[in-house]
């Protein structure tokens, strides 16, 4: 008995460490391809057919014509859509919309969600599950309906109009829903805290509390340890939830459509959203969105790159 | 819970303040559209007392006018094909992705991370592109409309499938399943009435994760849709939340919308809680928000 086992172990150690020896070779590989050949086809294949038609060219009945082969493809309609970008260009007015958009909105979340996802945390105590729950809500809520409830209340004869006026702050119902730059940033904060607040949540429930209590007991004050221990240590957390909300938000084009409705507010999103669904101007469309995949790309790497100089970094 | 003392550096009252606000300023808004449902008169915006009209049993109401019905049939149609396919998908990919040594592993999970990190615009026009633009099978045999749309959400929905999936066979290890090939199972007994008996809550969650996020999905359904018969419940309130025709019926359909969103998602997590009784409170807290995230 004693040798039947020592000899299974022996076979163990010798085999690879994983139990997987006794499975066909190949049948993990099997088993992921149908998926895999999904992903080629639906998400592989899309991201070339956009480079295809921002690279392709415009037939003698205008209509745009995707070019398929590298060697030929046309580099004017992106050089174009870029000039464009520059100020007095077509999409100069939409390119700063979107990035003082997203920047606005960015900073509220971090002045909203960092204190509240602190607070659940670290300090909530017995009530941390419940917290945890509620804000679980709004996350699995339909966008849309966020939006819709605060077009109710913000309508001309809504309740925030008439709360204002009773008051005494406003002497006329406000149009807040015709087409202002200030409560598109607050919609948009509003529609991502839920993903912002929620990952930033999980990765500061994680830091160790040793390092909090460490830094009390040699002598720094509550306002020293939070500055010198605890937000240094909430930087990456802070980055990667960014990185969360900001890549939605970039491609957002129902907010500002259903808070504002006015051309002036429009963002990138919503000249993708116009160009790229047909008509003559499909590879300006296309153009633009391979444009904003590749800053945002640019941004996920950046990301990418300070999340593993922080583990290295804790590492060492 | 374990240790209900509060930890770390000790704030001032209003910190709890802002917390509660803040919910109250996610959760009340919701909360009175879904009130405006059953007004009594037309206006979504101000309050003419209670009734049900909008619901049901008026020709403008939800269940009996067809535009109503409509939406709320395909979204149901899109959904429970998404929730199939995605959940097929996503567990064979998930079990590939955690056993797969050597090549192939980390394309595989490349390749599963670019919806989650891509816009939802930018996979949309990409797909719309692709399908009107490829004239070659199985592009060519796909019309914008339901088929189109099915494929969409299963791409925007299998990497999340995967990611739940997966981190659930990282929780169970490989011990189980060598233990009952010790035991005599074959490789494939071993799989089937081991790993997979052991998978089926986390499964599970995958499908109604899927279901949620396909009756939540906006941006991809409506880049696919075709016409008035492949409008579903988001889309819908998209083209009319602005509209001065709009009627509380259109925030009925949003209720809907939101609860059939919230029992689902609710049943899963309580059942994955059930399914996982005996492990530690905290990684309930952990599961709890890995799967929001």
């Amino acid at each position: 008995m004693a040798k039947r086992l020592a000899g299974r172990k022996i076979l163990r150690l010798s085999s690879a460490p994983d139990a997987d020896a006794a499975y066909p070779r190949g049948f993990w590989h099997a088993l992921g391809a149908p998926g895999v050949a999904w992903f080629a086809l639906w998400v592989l294949v899309p991201a070339y057919t956009i480079v295809a038609v921002s690279m392709g060219y415009v037939s003698d009945s205008m209509l745009p014509v995707p070019e398929w082969d590298p060697r030929y493809w046309n580099l004017e309609t992106l050089s174009a859509v870029v000039r464009e970008m520059a100020p007095g260009g077509i999409f100069a007015k939409v390119l700063m919309n979107t990035v003082t958009y997203v920047l606005g909105a960015l900073v509220l979340c971090v002045l909203i969600g960092y204190p509240v996802a602190y607070y659940i945390a670290k300090q909530a105590g017995r009530w941390k599950v419940l917290l945890i729950v509620l804000l679980t809500i709004p996350f699995w809520t339909s966008y849309l309906m966020r939006m819709l409830a605060w077009i109710g209340l913000l309508s001309t004869d809504g309740y925030t109009n008439r709360l204002l006026m009773s008051i005494g702050i406003l002497d006329e119902p406000y149009g807040w829903l015709e087409g202002h730059s200030f409560v598109v940033v607050i919609s948009l904060a509003y529609g991502y805290l839920p993903y912002f607040i929620l990952p930033l949540l999980a990765s500061l429930d994680r830091i160790d509390d040793r390092l909090i209590d460490a830094g009390k007991d040699l002598g720094l004050s509550s306002v020293q340890t939070f500055i010198r221990v605890i937000l240094p240590l909430s930087k990456a957390p802070l980055i990667a939830a960014s990185t969360v909300a900001i890549l939605p938000m970039c491609g957002d084009f129902y907010t500002t459509n259903l808070m504002s409705g006015s051309p002036a507010t429009a963002m990138i999103g919503n000249q993708i959203q116009v160009l790229a669904q047909g008509g003559p101007q499909q590879n300006v469309g296309a153009s633009l969105a391979l444009l904003l995949q590749l800053a945002l790309i640019l941004l996920l790497s950046y990301y990418l790159y300070s999340s593993s100089k922080a583990t290295k970094a804790v590492a060492a | 819970m374990t240790n209900s003392k509060p930890k770390g550096v000790r704030f001032p009252r209003p910190l709890a303040l802002l917390v509660w606000a803040y919910i109250l300023w996610n959760l009340l808004p919701v909360v009175s559209a879904m009130a405006f449902s059953f007004n009594a008169s037309r206006s979504r915006s101000e309050w003419h007392g209670f009734s049900t009209q909008w619901w049901s049993g008026t020709p403008l109401s939800l269940f009996d006018n067809e535009e109503y019905t409509s939406a709320l049939t395909h979204s149901l149609e899109l959904a429970a094909m998404t929730t199939v396919l995605s959940t097929v998908l996503g567990t064979l990919l998930a079990l590939a992705v955690t056993r797969i040594r050597g090549i192939g592993r980390r394309p595989v999970n490349f390749i599963l991370m670019i919806p989650i990190v891509t816009p939802e615009l930018i996979l949309a026009v990409g797909l719309y592109l692709s399908l009107t633009f490829i004239m070659v099978w199985p592009f060519s045999a796909i019309e914008l409309g339901t088929t189109a749309q099915v494929v969409g959400q299963v791409t925007y929905t299998v990497g999340f499938v995967v990611v739940i999936i997966r981190g659930r066979i990282a929780v169970l290890g490989d011990g189980l399943e060598a233990a009952a090939r010790d035991l005599g199972a074959g490789p494939i007994a071993a799989l089937v009435l081991v790993l997979f008996r052991l998978l089926l809550p986390a499964v599970l969650v995958g499908a109604m994760i899927s279901f949620a996020f396909s009756i939540d999905n906006f941006v991809i359904t409506q880049y696919l849709s075709a016409d008035s018969s492949t409008v579903s419940i988001p889309m819908y309130l998209y083209e009319n939340a602005r509209g001065g025709n709009a009627t509380p019926a259109l925030n009925a359909l949003a209720t809907v919308l939101v609860l059939s969103t919230l029992v689902v998602v609710a049943l899963a997590s309580l059942m994955y809680r059930w399914a996982t009784r005996r492990e530690s409170v905290e990684s309930h807290i952990t599961s709890t928000v890995a799967l929001s995230a």
